[in-house]
């Protein structure tokens, strides 16, 4: 059931037969959740960790009469880690599209990081890099323009997705909206349905339904001037 | 606007006319329940159109269309200039 968590901790940290072991026996209860069906809410005082399975899930803030997407979830991920150490959520946990997620009583992580100390720097590092994607967000929200700071979201999915194996030959499942994007990037709907289209002239994105495609992710990469070190694509544990 | 008073959306288009480069014409729309709603829309597509346009440092014009079916029901003008 923790097959994308492992999958993600193989491709980013590697994990030993014994940590494997563990995070196998890891107890959880699966639960389903509807489009934009929340998880937590800010304010919410969080008892357990969700590992999503498949879907995606969003952490987003009203900032003014805003809707700001922070981060976007793909499968193996653990987007309420940090409830763990800062219980209670200042955001919101929700579902895009339908998703299933592993509930793991906090409880539970602490009696397997007893049991596997090694295992709390691999969740730790996970934590890092989940940091280290804030930033990034922050560096392109502030200093790109929308071709850019659209082409970076597609781009860091794509070795997201592909870490936990979901990009088949360049497309992924992908249940936004074209509102979602601009609540992501900082944009209105209007403008990121023209960036949208600009990428879709250049051959670089195709959406169709709930499907995206990109046909050439060398050239995405190149015009958006994307560097994935920050993933830590390619890196074993330190 | 009969049907967007009763709680009916509208599909509006929105087609880009800008002065450095040829029209994007809008070929999915947006359902929004009224012309004012549009004209919001507009407004905010031309301020993230001239933060895009404003640090390239060039004079720029942008015309946005509002198009119901083919026929345009509003436009919104957003010009860069130095004198």
């Amino acid at each position: 059931m923790h097959q994308r968590l492992i999958a993600r901790l193989q491709a980013v940290s590697g994990l030993a037969q014994e940590e494997l072991a563990v995070l196998n026996a890891l107890p959880h209860t699966v639960r389903s959740l509807d489009d934009r069906e929340s998880i937590l809410k800010e304010g919410d005082g969080a008892f357990n960790c969700v590992v999503l399975i498949s879907g995606f899930l969003y952490r987003r803030k009203i900032v003014g009469d805003r809707n700001q997407i922070l981060s976007l979830h793909v499968p193996g991920d653990i987007p309420d880690l940090m409830t763990l150490y800062l219980p209670t959520m200042d955001h919101d946990l929700i579902s895009v599209g339908q998703s299933v997620v592993g509930t793991v009583p906090h409880a539970a992580l602490r009696a397997m990081f007893d049991r596997q100390p090694s295992l709390v720097h691999t969740f730790w590092r996970e934590t890092l890099i989940d940091a280290a994607i804030f930033r990034h967000w922050v560096g392109n929200l502030g200093a790109l323009d929308a071709l850019h700071r659209v082409a970076q979201l597609f781009c860091e999915l794509a070795v997201r997705l592909e870490f936990v194996g979901l990009l088949n030959r360049g497309s992924f499942a992908f249940p936004l909206t074209q509102a979602d994007i601009g609540s992501a990037c900082g944009l209105s709907t209007v403008h990121t349905n023209r960036t949208l289209q600009a990428l879709r002239r250049r051959g670089l994105l195709e959406w169709r339904g709930e499907m995206v495609t990109l046909p050439n992710r060398g050239a995405l990469e190149a015009l958006a001037d994307f560097n994935a070190d920050y993933l830590q694509r390619s890196s074993k544990s330190a | 606007m009969e049907l967007a008073r009763c709680g009916f959306m509208t599909r509006y288009f929105f087609d880009y006319r800008p002065s450095d480069s040829e029209a994007a014409i809008d070929e999915t729309g947006h359902e929004l329940e009224s012309l004012d709603a549009a004209r919001a829309m507009a407004f905010a597509a031309l301020g993230d159109a001239a933060f895009d346009k404003g640090r390239d440092a060039h004079e720029f014009r942008l015309t946005i269309d509002i198009r119901e079916g083919s026929e345009v029901v509003g436009t919104a003008t957003v010009t860069i200039s130095t004198t």
